[in-house]
């Protein structure tokens, strides 16, 4: 970041270690599921100890099982459900998020404030004490075992809005004011000035609801019935519900197959995350 | 002009989505337009993937033989009780459906299985019953009847399919290596010590890898002397020398599972943590000679194994000669009351009873066919495959019956007891049974036991509208006596606009759901009948939270510790990943998406890794703490087990430090945010690191600081998955966290209005808490530049 100039060699060292440390232990459950997954039942049952920590012989076969899911169909079905899922709702939440964060942010409207507390309310209670009549509402409007079920109810989000609102309540006012002057539109403005401005953090907001579409469990545990509609979480599940016998390796194969996407897609997203952050440098 | 197109492009969008949102309520009339016509009958079910094929096994050669049936099936193995309650509360409960003897008290009172007596006699006199009445196991049919407080007495409420009695595994070369003959049908609690002293003696291994079941195994014991842990209708504690005598048992295998130089006759689990290790694993790997108690489950796994030769045998008796007194689980077809197709539903049900349905099933050889032909026939009885005999199962059936469970709170308590009494940190039993008995009092005088006048839905939907309407008219005379001049209308409806899709999605998908829990808040409604079925107890949800559920409490208190643990750590941790983030780091791309990593793994994968990494023995934790340990020359900390008061929340605060990465994405965006200009002028200022770090990051990131705070108190107050997945709240309620209890009220003791209570006293906390937070930042907040 050009904020902060080159700074000692001492100082570097020392960041550079504690990156590092960090990026290490940070690593230790992935690392950790990954060997799991390529244990045999066997291993991965004994009780833990340093010298079971690594398998005696990588059982790649776990991940044919894995991707075989059990002979039921295979995962490739899934990852595509999970994927239209994910992309639809992601795209849609961000841009009903980010236009009504720009509104509570910088707009002047009626009942503004009492709409914000009600929204902040919202995320206060836990969804089990609702889905049940979420459930309700879905099943009036067809949505069961659909896939609106699994989009629809996600796209206003508590979180999403007071974020947005945040993040765009940092745009310097004097900017919308000289644009409005200019003659630009309400939705102008939103467009050409705080959505580059905001940008890091309507990726962030993407990488968000992506992620928790993408890993999104409880919710389409109840709304999805048919093999078809399941999505990848719910096949792991599967996987994982044998109630007699813990098959953990396959399970771990299935899990690290489900969250791979998710680590290459995060890699890209923080790139482009990392040029918007760049871009609002040159803005200022 | 790109705005222009960008607008209407955004336009063209947000009409697609409205008619996509709406378009299943119209697809819905055309499809029953077209529709085929065949009935479809919803059938709900559990079961892995062995089961399944099973059951789809089942379906296909039923619809082979009935064209005119088309069954939906779905199979819900991994959340089968919510699932089935989410159905049958919203008015559209399946049509057949999976039920065991344990959860049927609990259904069968609310009208929604049908009583199917009528119909077997109906059948049976017009000879159209799909099996001889006189092959049928009596011990499972009648296991299914309830009257209300009794299992095995009234009407029957399904046709079981499957059941198995209890008892245990043996390692039969084990056996034979240390010279002691296989247990037998009559065998005694005397025979089982000796023959597990005698193995670990000879051969080293542990003699018996035991489940405790939380207290089933102390009630199955319990019965075998004729008495058992609570009596019959759950309000005193069944303190004699008959119980006394099981307790002494248990707490002597505890005593011999091993310490220091002595040998390890005994594993218990179910007292100690949940591991990695169970009773199956070790029984597997052959550390174990025997493993239960369990039913005939694991015969499918077991026969899977190569050069593995075991058996099974039943509960052993108290004493020679003494009745077994044997527990039988039982799983049965039951047809919904409400079904709109009930004559198909019974036809499925039935066919599912038959001797095709039953030697379908049998295939797996997971459970016993309910039909003695079946059971005594080639498709159970198999000689080629383990156990060598078969029959042992039968055997165990004659005088067993289903084991009937109270509320969720007293076998809660009854559980609690029972590792209380037999975790390595003993209480006495005295103490134990004193804790049952006070809490099966607090459970006996709840209010949510009594019976309450109905909740009048006319009123209150008169009372919403009413209030929607005033609303509305409040909202337009606040506009109208504000409107603004014909220059700015334009930016307020922009503005409206704008937030409208946002609103009116929030309102129906959340906000309508919350209006409905307020009103349940007041109400008694179990959640497995129809809102019709609410009752009206006013505030008595609320006093019982606060006057009568030392859960609540300690819920309450458990939670609040953890917020206060893992918000700061959490905020200290991101933003200080955030500021690192942001300097220059040879590959920073790298360690960005690693910092990110445990954030993005979730659900099952990471709780095992947790046990691993909390485990008292091996767990890297310990092993990291070793040498704090040894300076304070205290034993290792068993974080989910005796030490979990305080520790099991220390450990779940830890854990959630590790998912830092969303907030560090957020401390990264806000300090994107911050204009350089402010930064050079600091410099040129003479500030160095620090004082740009206080005077400029912090004011600058204020807002940003202030958000995350929030977020990070409403959703650690809402920590729910990890303990759901890892503890279910134990050991004795110390990792109950808040909204675990109020799943387990809505979803096991069936109290959704209580649960709605709960979650609306947690709204008041957290909303006390953020408007504190937003008062104490109101000075220091820098907003809208």
């Amino acid at each position: 970041m050009s904020a902060l100039r080159r700074p000692h060699a001492g100082v570097q060292i020392a960041v550079h270690a504690v990156v590092y440390a960090v990026a290490l232990t940070m690593a230790v459950p992935f690392v950790w599921m990954v060997l799991t997954s390529l244990k045999t039942d066997l291993e991965a049952g004994s009780a833990p100890t340093w010298s079971t920590l690594l398998p005696e012989a990588a059982q790649w076969s776990n991940y044919v099982a894995a991707w075989g899911g059990g002979g039921r169909a295979n995962l490739g079905r899934f990852y595509w459900n999970s994927t239209v899922v994910a992309v639809v709702t992601t795209l849609l939440a961000v841009a009903h998020n980010a236009l009504a964060g720009f509104a509570f942010a910088k707009m002047r409207f009626a009942g503004k404030r009492v709409m914000f507390a009600l929204t902040l309310a919202t995320m206060m209670l836990p969804m089990q004490v609702f889905f049940i009549f979420a459930y309700v509402l879905c099943s009036w409007l067809g949505y069961v075992d659909n896939v609106q079920a699994l989009v629809v109810p996600f796209l206003a989000s508590g979180f999403g809005v007071f974020y947005m609102r945040q993040a765009i309540g940092a745009v310097p006012d004097d900017l919308l004011d000289a644009a409005r002057i200019d003659g630009m539109t309400s939705f102008g403005m939103f467009w050409a000035i705080a959505r580059p401005i905001a940008w890091p953090a309507i990726t962030a907001l993407a990488i968000f609801t992506f992620m928790n579409s993408w890993n999104s469990f409880f919710w389409p545990l109840i709304v999805v019935d048919s093999i078809d509609q399941k999505t990848l979480p719910l096949a792991v599940a599967d996987l994982a519900s044998n109630a007699y016998y813990s098959a953990w390796p396959v399970t771990m194969a299935a899990a690290t197959i489900l969250v791979v996407p998710l680590i290459l897609l995060f890699f890209i997203a923080q790139r482009a995350f990392v040029r918007g952050v760049a871009m609002t440098g040159l803005k200022e | 002009m790109i705005a222009r197109v960008c607008r209407w492009l955004l336009a063209l969008v947000a009409a697609g989505v409205v008619v996509w949102s709406f378009a299943r309520v119209g697809g819905r009339l055309l499809a029953e337009l077209g529709a085929d016509d065949r009935t479809e009958i919803v059938m709900l079910h559990w079961g892995d993937r062995d089961e399944d094929r099973v059951v789809a096994n089942l379906v296909a050669s039923f619809e082979a033989a009935n064209p005119d049936i088309k069954i939906k099936r779905i199979n819900s193995a991994a959340n089968y009780w919510a699932k089935l309650q989410t159905m049958v509360a919203s008015g559209d409960p399946p049509d057949v459906f999976f039920m065991n003897a344990y959860q049927l008290p609990k259904y069968a009172p609310k009208g929604i299985i049908k009583d199917v007596d009528p119909l077997l006699e109906r059948d049976a006199a017009s000879g159209t019953l799909t099996f001889d009445a006189d092959d049928i196991i009596h011990e499972a049919f009648d296991g299914f009847r309830y009257d209300g407080e009794h299992l095995g007495q009234g009407p029957l409420y399904g046709l079981p399919m499957s059941f198995t009695p209890m008892g245990f595994y043996y390692n039969m070369k084990l056996f034979d290596e240390a010279g002691v003959a296989y247990p037998t049908s009559d065998w005694t609690w005397d025979d089982f010590d000796e023959a597990a002293e005698a193995i670990t003696a000879r051969t080293g291994k542990v003699g018996a890898a035991i489940d405790l079941r939380g207290s089933q195994l102390v009630r199955l014991m319990a019965w075998g002397e004729g008495t058992d842990l609570v009596s019959e209708d759950w309000r005193t504690v069944q303190d004699g020398a008959a119980l006394r005598r099981v307790l002494d048992r248990v707490r002597g295998w505890r005593d011999r599972q091993g310490q220091d130089d002595t040998p390890r006759v005994y594993r218990l689990f179910g007292a100690a943590e949940q591991s990695l290790e169970t009773s199956l694993s070790m029984f597997v790997s052959g550390d174990a000679a025997m493993q239960g108690v369990a039913g005939r489950w694991f015969v499918p796994t077991y026969r899977k194994i190569e050069d593995f030769e075991w058996g099974w045998a039943p509960m052993p008796r108290a004493s020679r000669g003494a009745n077994a007194n044997n527990m039988l689980y039982i799983a049965a077809w039951c047809v919904s009351a409400k079904s709109e197709h009930p004559e198909e539903a019974w036809r499925i049900a039935s066919y599912f009873a038959s001797d095709e349905g039953q030697r379908i099933n049998s295939e797996l050889g997971l459970a016993l066919p309910t039909l003695w032909s079946v059971a005594r026939g080639p498709a159970f009885t198999n000689p080629d495959e383990l156990p060598r005999d078969d029959a042992v199962f039968l055997d165990a059936v004659p005088g067993s019956r289903p084991m009937l469970w109270p509320d969720s709170r007293p076998m809660r308590a009854m559980h609690d007891a029972a590792f209380g009494m037999f975790s390595s940190d003993d209480k006495p039993a005295d103490v134990a049974l004193g804790e049952l008995q006070d809490a099966l009092d607090e459970a006996n005088q709840s209010r949510l036991l009594l019976d309450y006048p109905p909740l009048r839905w006319g009123p209150i939907v008169a009372g919403i509208g009413a209030i929607v309407a005033i609303g509305i008219g409040v909202y337009a005379v606040v506009w109208w006596r504000k409107r603004p001049g014909s220059l700015r209308r334009g930016r307020e409806m922009a503005g409206l606009l704008m937030a409208s899709p946002f609103v009116l999605g929030l309102a129906a998908f959340v906000a309508g759901p919350m209006v409905m829990s307020l009103i349940l808040s007041v109400a008694k409604w179990s959640g497995i009948s129809t809102l019709g079925h609410a009752e009206f107890v006013g505030l008595e949800n609320y006093r019982e939270a606060f006057t009568n559920d030392m859960r609540f409490l300690k819920s309450l208190s458990v939670t609040a510790l953890y917020a206060a643990m893992a918000v700061p750590l959490g905020q200290v941790a991101s933003l200080g990943a955030a500021l690192l983030m942001n300097t220059r780091v040879a590959g920073i791309n790298f360690f960005r998406s690693a910092w990110y990593l445990p954030t993005v793994l979730a659900g099952v994968a990471m709780a095992v890794m947790w046990w691993w990494v909390f485990d008292t023995n091996n767990g890297l934790a310990n092993m990291a703490l070793s040498p704090v340990y040894a300076l304070l020359g205290t034993d290792p900390l068993a974080w989910f087990g005796k030490d979990a008061d305080p520790w099991g929340v220390v450990a779940f605060a830890l854990a959630s430090v590790w998912t830092f990465g969303g907030t560090m994405l957020i401390y990264l965006a806000g300090l994107a945010a911050i204009p350089a200009h402010l930064y050079e002028a600091a410099r040129i200022d003479g500030a160095g690191p620090l004082r740009r770090f206080a005077s400029v990051t912090i004011p600058m990131l204020s807002p940003v600081i202030l958000f995350n705070v929030i977020i990070a108190i409403i959703s650690s107050f809402q920590v729910f998955t990890p303990a759901f997945v890892m503890t279910r709240g134990g050991p004795e309620n110390n990792t109950l966290f808040y909204v675990l209890l109020l799943y387990l009220e809505a979803f096991e003791s069936h109290q959704m209005g209580y649960a709605s209570a709960l979650a609306w006293v947690l709204l008041v906390v957290v909303l006390t808490l953020t408007a504190v937070v937003l008062r104490l930042s109101k000075n220091r907040v820098e907003t809208g530049g």
